[in-house]
């Protein structure tokens, strides 16, 4: 179980290893209950700042995921965000679908494409 | 076989092991660090074999030059430090070449290291042994307890000096100073080793963004098994130095003498069990780095942004913005230290304690 950073992904760092952990929680791969590794570990082992991990956390905190208690660390508490509601979270959705319009993408390919990454995030999902 | 004899075979082998080591580091990971620099598979293949055949046989012929007179000086001083001062000299001259041989190949470095990488989810966890602390502490303590429980029952004399056999051959008058040198150097060394211990738990470990799990796995063995290493290394220091201990009390004191066989015994094991223990650990690692090379063609994976911070052929690195305190070596096998890490001058300070028990050791003699 990992997370994947790129470097040329305009997304910043923290922003990209909490979209990973998102990832992983929807997928089912973490599960409920189970215990991320430290912050120190994930920055160690990325080379980036503490203070980066440490903001991928919180973000996924603020969204109910995951609860940080201290001395313990972080625990995925729901796989279900606390907050959003679905129009808001269809912009993203719309936008994604709109620049595979305009780049002239057939219907039919972005509708297999929607399934394929669709199954692929929820494959390892019980 | 004699003092001497054994001494010979000790030094012979274990300038045969540094050769060996200094030979084959430059090629630890192929053309992605020959000389610790990453360079064109042709060029290591090419002009990079010649290379690397001048440098091992300049090795051959530094380290044949370095043994001849020592050979020579043997019969002129005694016979251990002139090894030992051997054995110092040709590891700086091995050091010295491959630095010189390494910036004559760093103009053909080429750009390279991973801009995709991996980073574990799951949280690592190196067997804490309790038992094992429980066990080095008791051997600390026990190194303490004897001489000062049996400190006036010591003649004037006590042995400092043992024999192959392990016989006591060199004495000294009885002082405080003296019996507490060897509890005092096995505690700091337990010390230094427990924050190692820890230090190493907490190693980087960056994955490609290939066969992640594969790799993941293989490192998760990799880490484990050094951390092995320092456990087996924390065991049996502990007992060789609470068995030195009690050898030189029960030598001593006439009412511990039956204890001294077992002292003796302890001595033995303990220094061939750390020296065995730790080639197999060294081997198990290389293996498992070996298999993985094979598995998935990669065996080290690190970020451009930190390929350059490697200095000295890739034996050193310094990085100021990598927040780890200890990394995979770039060549050879185990992990080193992060140079430019806030941590390292309490490592460093914590060192010096080696040349403060030489000079007590020196002064209490």
């Amino acid at each position: 179980m990992h997370i994947l950073i790129d470097e040329s992904d305009p997304r910043p760092i923290y922003r990209q290893v909490a979209d990973e952990i998102r990832r992983l929680i929807a997928g089912g791969a973490l599960a409920e209950g189970e215990t991320l590794p430290s912050v120190r570990q994930v920055a160690v082992d990325l080379g980036v700042n503490l203070n980066t991990v440490a903001g991928a956390y919180r973000e996924l905190q603020a969204e109910g995921l995951v609860t940080i208690r201290h001395g313990s660390g972080a625990v995925v508490a729901s796989r279900k965000t606390s907050t959003k509601d679905a129009g808001e979270l269809r912009k993203p959705l719309q936008s994604a679908l709109t620049a595979l319009v305009l780049a002239g993408v057939p219907r039919d390919e972005i509708v297999s494409l929607v399934r394929r990454e669709l199954r692929a995030l929820t494959k390892s999902s019980r | 076989m004699t003092e001497s004899g054994i001494v010979q075979v000790v030094f012979f082998s274990s300038v045969l092991v540094l050769y060996g080591v200094f030979a084959w580091m430059p090629v630890t990971r192929g053309p992605r660090a020959f000389f610790g620099v990453r360079v064109e598979p042709g060029y290591f293949d090419g002009a990079g074999k010649r290379v690397l055949l001048r440098y091992r046989l300049v090795l051959a012929a530094v380290f044949l030059a370095v043994a001849a007179i020592a050979a020579g000086l043997r019969p002129l001083f005694n016979e251990g430090i002139v090894l030992a001062g051997a054995e110092v000299l040709l590891g700086a001259a091995a050091f010295a070449l491959y630095v010189r041989f390494a910036s004559a190949v760093r103009p053909q470095a080429t750009a390279g290291g991973a801009t995709r990488f991996a980073s574990s989810m799951r949280a690592r966890d190196t067997r804490t042994r309790g038992w094992l602390d429980a066990l080095v502490a008791a051997f600390v303590l026990l190194a303490f307890v004897v001489p000062v429980l049996a400190y006036d029952e010591m003649p004037l004399r006590v042995p400092i000096h043992w024999d192959v056999t392990g016989k006591a051959d060199g004495w000294v008058d009885r002082n405080v100073s003296v019996i507490l040198l060897l509890p005092a150097l096995g505690a700091y060394l337990q010390f230094f080793l427990y924050v190692l211990r820890r230090d190493f738990a907490g190693a980087k470990m960056t994955l490609p963004a290939d066969s992640t799990e594969a790799y993941l796995a293989a490192k998760e063995k990799y880490l484990q098994t050094n951390v092995d290493t320092l456990d087996w290394t924390r065991l049996t220091i502990a007992a060789t130095f609470c068995s030195l201990s009690l050898l030189q009390m029960s030598t001593a004191v006439e009412r511990l003498g039956a204890m001294e066989p077992i002292a003796r015994a302890g001595v033995f094991l303990g220094g061939a069990a750390l020296l065995g223990g730790i080639t197999f650990f060294l081997v198990r690692m290389f293996r498992i780095n070996a298999r993985l090379q094979q598995q998935t063609g990669n065996d080290y994976a690190q970020r451009s942004a930190d390929e350059s911070h490697w200095a000295h052929g890739g034996l050193t690195y310094s990085n100021p913005d990598d927040p780890a305190l200890v990394v995979e070596k770039l060549v050879g096998v185990g992990y080193t230290l992060n140079m430019a890490h806030p941590g390292i001058r309490n490592r460093l300070l914590l060192m010096s304690g080696i040349p403060v028990f030489v000079i007590w050791a020196v002064l209490a003699m």
